[in-house]
């Protein structure tokens, strides 16, 4: 395999490795955000669920 | 001669639309006010029945020297219209261990009460009364000057003017520690026994939200009643009445059973409005009184907004309803001891009530809900037939129930809610009833026209203030202008006041170009 080839593998397989990570981040955080939302007393999710609510609502309300 | 019929046509005579009317009648406009009832002044009105004349929301009159700021704009004597009685003692609080105390308006008076009860919190009390008293030194600094005509009013320099004082620098500290944090934690931080915290930490009534979610600054508002809550002769009414005949005295016009069935857009241009009975009336500019949804919604009409002002406007929030029942005795009660009494629970309770009961759309018991119950005729005698007595009581609870329709179970509800008063705090109350009116969320949304019966129109937390509360001058249809509790900085009668200002000097200084 030439210098150049396995230059581009180990690129490739670095990019692979970063999104493997990256990926596993973010089942890792989903995983711990169930985990969390699942634990939550009821009047905690109703607050949580409120904020996203007025989270994805407000730009809109900027061109009232 | 005009091509309208009027320069300005205001939808609604609430405050914020007798504000505007005032104020642009002054400035030579030829301004009519439509309003869908007979009587004046929308949530800071009364009822009449055979001489009982108990208010229809508002109950008291809170930060009076913006009063006086919106008579300085008009050039008059606040005296020679409204006659202002201060409220002492400021409230008769029934808490759930049957303790009961007058609360009076000094700050050391106050200091006694709570000696009383906790003298652990006396410290606390006056840590919290010195941090108050440096937030409202500010307020005071910033309002102290003579205002510069309408037209300057809103500018930015006139706004930096006023909020650059030397009372700032004091004022941080508690300013940061308040905003950044809320009510109920606040609370917890100055005072230690939970009936003093409740007793500091119910007002949170006033800005329609549970005190979890509601900003720590408005820990300010009992505050207040130790600087002085007021009370006018002739009952809330006297405000807009007083308005309303400034408004006529300056050439505007006010006309009552006059509902506006829609706002005629024509090329995205406000041209006037069309009322119930189908005529029409052509202006310039016009001013919505009325609610921001209902504005939007049912009179503009969805045709004419773009897809993210429909989306805002349906799905913004209105403040809790304030449901209300009002009693009209046979004969006044001894027990009643002050203008404004309030029946709590214990603190856990309280809170339970927005969370437990509230959210979820479930009537609690009478007993496990706190009542505010103003007397009007304890101010006023005038107010209530001679030898009889009239009560207000506002309590919390949901406008769309789960299990029942308000409807149907109104009067049912009312009585036990009388009866649960009477064991309470007022024995007797129940025998003395002669007059019994029971305002659901959903008979002050019929009665007003306000949507969901909310109190203060939109709710008052963080997402929905500043830049995310409707605009003053719309965004979506020129000419169109919103006064009142759905604009900033909110409701309640003094802050619409200042709506109706911004409102008006923006009228004036876009009129050239409308
Ligand atoms: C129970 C309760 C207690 C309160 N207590 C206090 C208090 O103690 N102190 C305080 O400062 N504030 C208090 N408030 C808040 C205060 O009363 C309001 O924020 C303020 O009065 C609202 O004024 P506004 O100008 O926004 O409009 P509103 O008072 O809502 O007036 C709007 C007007 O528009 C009219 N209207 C509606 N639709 C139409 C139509 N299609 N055509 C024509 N007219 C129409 C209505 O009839 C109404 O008269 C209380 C409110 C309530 C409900």
């Amino acid at each position: 395999m030439s210098l150049r080839s396995r230059r581009v593998e180990g690129a490739r397989t670095a990019k692979r490795g970063r999104s493997t990570f990256r990926m596993l981040f973010l089942v890792g955080a989903a995983a711990l955000g169930f985990y969390l939302g699942l634990n939550l007393s009821e009047e905690r999710k109703h607050r949580v669920k409120k904020l996203m609510f007025e989270a994805r609502e407000m730009p809109f309300r900027l061109f009232v | 001669m005009s091509q309208y019929d009027y320069d300005v046509v205001i939808i609604g005579s609430g405050v914020g639309g007798l504000t505007c009317a005032s104020l642009l009648s002054k400035e030579g406009l030829k301004v009519l006010v439509l309003e869908q009832s007979h009587r004046i002044g929308g949530c800071c009105s009364n009822y009449d029945h055979e001489g009982f004349q108990p208010d229809v929301g508002a109950i008291f009159v809170i930060a009076h020297e913006l009063y006086y700021k919106l008579f300085e704009l008009l050039d008059l004597r606040l005296e020679d219209y409204l006659d202002f009685r201060i409220l002492d003692p400021v409230y008769d609080t029934i808490l759930h261990d049957g303790t009961r105390v007058t609360l009076p308006q000094g700050v050391d008076e106050m200091a006694e009460v709570v000696n009383q009860i906790s003298p652990q919190d006396v410290k606390g009390y006056y840590e919290y009364s010195a941090d108050m008293d440096k937030l409202f030194k500010l307020t005071q600094a910033a309002i102290s000057d003579p205002l510069p005509g309408l037209r300057e009013v809103s500018k930015i320099t006139n706004l930096m003017k006023m909020g650059l004082k030397k009372e700032v620098l004091p004022a941080i500290r508690p300013g940061l520690f308040l905003g950044t944090r809320m009510l109920d934690k606040a609370v917890n931080h100055y005072f230690k026994d939970d009936r003093i915290r409740l007793i500091f930490g119910w007002e949170n009534l006033y800005a329609a939200l549970p005190a979890h979610r509601c900003s720590a600054l408005y820990a300010n508002i009992t505050y207040m009643g130790r600087i002085g809550n007021y009370y006018p002769r002739g009952g809330m009414i006297a405000i807009p009445k007083a308005l309303g005949k400034i408004a006529e005295m300056f050439g505007g016009e006010v006309r009552f059973s006059s509902p506006v069935d829609r706002i005629l857009v024509k090329n995205g241009r406000a041209q006037g409005v069309r009322l119930e009975d189908g005529s029409e009336i052509s202006a310039k500019a016009v001013i919505s009184n009325v609610h921001s949804r209902y504005t939007y919604e049912d009179l503009v009409g969805v045709e004419h907004l773009p897809y993210a002002v429909k989306r805002a406007v349906r799905n913004q929030p209105c403040s809790i309803p304030a449901p209300t029942l009002y009693m009209g005795l046979s004969e006044p009660l001894d027990s009643v001891r002050s203008h404004m009494s309030v029946i709590l629970t214990d603190r856990r309770q309280f809170d339970d009530v927005w969370v437990e009961f509230y959210d979820k759309g479930l009537l609690y018991r009478p007993d496990d809900g706190a009542f505010l119950i103003s007397c009007v005729s304890h101010s006023d005698p005038d107010l209530a037939p001679p030898g009889k007595q009239v009560l207000s009581a506002i309590y919390i609870a949901p406008y769309k129930l789960k299990y029942h329709q308000w409807d149907d179970i109104a009067d049912e509800w009312a009585w036990e809610c009388v009866d649960s008063m009477d064991k309470r705090a007022f024995p007797g109350l129940r025998s003395k009833v002669e007059w019994l009116d029971s305002v659901t969320p959903v008979e002050l949304e019929r009665r007003l026209r306000l949507p969901e019966g909310a109190f203060f129109g939109l709710e008052m937390s963080g997402g929905n203030m500043g830049p995310f509360r409707p605009n003053y001058r719309s965004r979506a249809v020129k000419g169109l202008y919103l006064a009142g509790q759905c604009t900033n900085p909110g409701g309640g009668v003094p802050l619409v006041m200042i709506s109706g200002i911004a409102t008006s000097s923006l009228l004036v200084n876009d009129w050239p170009r409308l």
